[in-house]
């Protein structure tokens, strides 16, 4: 520390020898802060409990993410440079397709695997707290949530529909093809399409819904199912949505609601938005994006409701923050595969 | 310390030779810096897509650009001013995007949390529920700084130019946030 600075809390923390010595357990000693801790005592041990704890969780995307990303970029530093162009949201009305024409393409797609290597499809699959992001052959680009498996094709022809089969969540932005080719994504449930837009989908084992960010989308089912919308039901064999809208399974009927899009995707930011959420909803989706099965100290606690943001980059920051989030909850860990709401 | 001064050190050397054109050395910075850009970028904007976009199109920008460039001492600091005037370039742009805080200025912008701060359990000897609230006290710029300083491990001069801002007022902006912090420890 040069001399005309006053040794002062501030000045200390902002010290890079300082901090330094600090983190290397005041071992290293490039300058005497021996000397000045014996002087002041106080003020160095708070300004080192400062920066012991004021340290920031270094963040780091996967490897294979920035390979992608350096790829992505060698072939423009080679290629003539295009400029990039702003997806535009088509607003045509839709062309009536047949979803049957799913079915054959994906039977087309993995038969034609040996004899032809442009038709090879590919599978993509996400653990447990893990997401990816990932680009189509078509630019499109899709972000798969944790415990998630999209299928596709490498390649598609021009003038054939787009198909992406998916089990489990993805956040999808499709780039309208230039032979307006639809796209869709095929579920257990039901098929997406669309022809350029952005969009969410979620079809696990025990929920699924549809929000959409942008454009048009028409939600296909294969056979005819309960549609709630505006307080009235009518039976119906394909839902369209407009940009906030969400299509959502519960007790073996659809519910077209206008919703908040934003907290729906939080996840791509990795947070999750609680909104009147039951914990016992918190527990299914904890189950869907870590694998712990959680239990309840009393049955009460299943009904309880909160709000919130939660962070979901990974398991320990959720669970801290919802014990943190003055809910009265405690977790306590069973075993690696167990976790237990308890009463604080 | 003296790892950073490698890192450093090597970026000089790599980036006098990406200058000449060697697309190797160009692939080394890019992947060197990646991640601290891309981060920064996430503070600034929030959306993953568009940050890598952006990004792909800075590191276009900067290899056309290569001849024309000088050296310079300090390589990251020097990445992240490119990519913070070109974010805020396309913000203010791009009205129509959901993009916010064109100038940091905004409430809704730049955030820090203590999510984001490694904390030991068992030596909570600071309070953490009053780190937090005085976390919200603190306005952009200053979250900015901070975590350009204690993130980004920069100094005070680099961060000045980065931001804009004058050196003093960056140290004043550091000093008074300390000030504020300093309750909750």
């Amino acid at each position: 520390m040069k001399n005309n600075e006053t040794i002062t809390y501030e000045n200390l923390i902002e010290n890079p020898s300082f901090q330094a010595w600090v983190l290397s357990d005041r071992v290293s000693n490039d300058e005497n802060w021996v000397a000045i801790y014996a002087d002041n005592q106080e003020l160095v041990d708070e300004a080192a409990l400062f920066i012991q704890t004021f340290q920031f969780k270094k963040k780091a995307l996967p490897v294979q993410e920035i390979d992608f990303e350096w790829s992505k970029l060698e072939s423009r530093l080679t290629l003539p440079i295009t400029k990039k162009s702003t997806p535009k949201i088509s607003r045509r009305l839709w062309i009536r397709r047949i979803a049957a024409a799913v079915a054959v393409v994906l039977v087309a797609s993995s038969s034609f695997f040996f004899l032809n290597k442009k038709n090879k499809s590919i599978v993509q699959a996400t653990d447990f707290g893990e997401q990816m992001d990932m680009t189509l052959s078509d630019a499109s680009s899709v972000k798969l949530n944790a415990n998630s498996k999209i299928e596709f094709k490498e390649k598609w022809n021009e003038s054939e529909d787009r198909t992406v089969s998916l089990k489990g969540e993805a956040f999808f932005n499709i780039k309208k093809s230039p032979s307006k080719a639809t796209f869709k994504v095929a579920t257990d449930y039901f098929t997406v399409e669309v022809l350029g837009t952005q969009f969410d989908v979620l079809a696990r084992e025990d929920k699924a819904s549809v929000v959409l960010k942008e454009g048009k989308i028409k939600v296909w089912f294969d056979k005819t199912v309960e549609l709630v919308a505006n307080g009235t039901t009518t039976s119906v064999k394909s839902v369209d949505l407009l940009p906030n809208e969400c299509l959502k399974l519960s007790n073996q009927k659809y519910y077209k609601t206008t919703v908040n899009t934003s907290n729906h995707i939080a996840w791509l930011d990795k947070k999750l938005v609680l909104n009147n959420t039951t914990l016992s909803n918190l527990a299914s989706i904890i189950k869907d994006l870590y694998g712990y099965e959680i239990t309840f100290q009393t049955k009460e606690l299943q009904s309880i409701q909160i709000n919130g943001t939660l962070p979901i980059q990974n398991l320990k920051s959720l669970l801290l923050s919802i014990e943190k989030g003055g809910f009265g909850i405690s977790i306590q860990k069973v075993n690696e595969k167990q976790l237990k709401f308890v009463k604080q | 310390m003296a790892k950073t001064n490698n890192i450093a050190e090597a970026s000089r050397l790599l980036w006098k030779s990406f200058k000449k054109g060697n697309q190797q050395a160009f692939s080394q910075l890019f992947k060197v810096y990646y991640n601290d850009l891309y981060y920064y970028g996430i503070k600034l904007i929030g959306q993953d897509e568009v940050v890598k976009d952006e990004l792909q199109e800075f590191f276009v920008e900067l290899w056309e650009r290569r001849a024309n460039l000088s050296d310079i001492s300090h390589v990251k600091a020097y990445l992240i001013k490119s990519f913070r005037r070109k974010l805020l370039k396309t913000t203010t742009q791009n009205r129509k995007s959901p993009v916010i805080n064109a100038e940091f200025k905004d409430d809704s912008g730049f955030e820090l949390s203590i999510e984001e701060l490694i904390i030991q359990d068992e030596n909570r000897t600071f309070n953490s529920k009053k780190l937090k609230a005085l976390m919200f006290k603190l306005n952009q710029s200053q979250k900015e700084i901070i975590y350009l300083k204690f993130y980004n491990n920069l100094d005070y001069k680099d961060i000045a130019e980065i931001t804009g801002l004058k050196y003093q007022s960056v140290r004043n902006s550091m000093h008074k946030a300390l000030k504020l912090l300093r309750e909750a420890f």
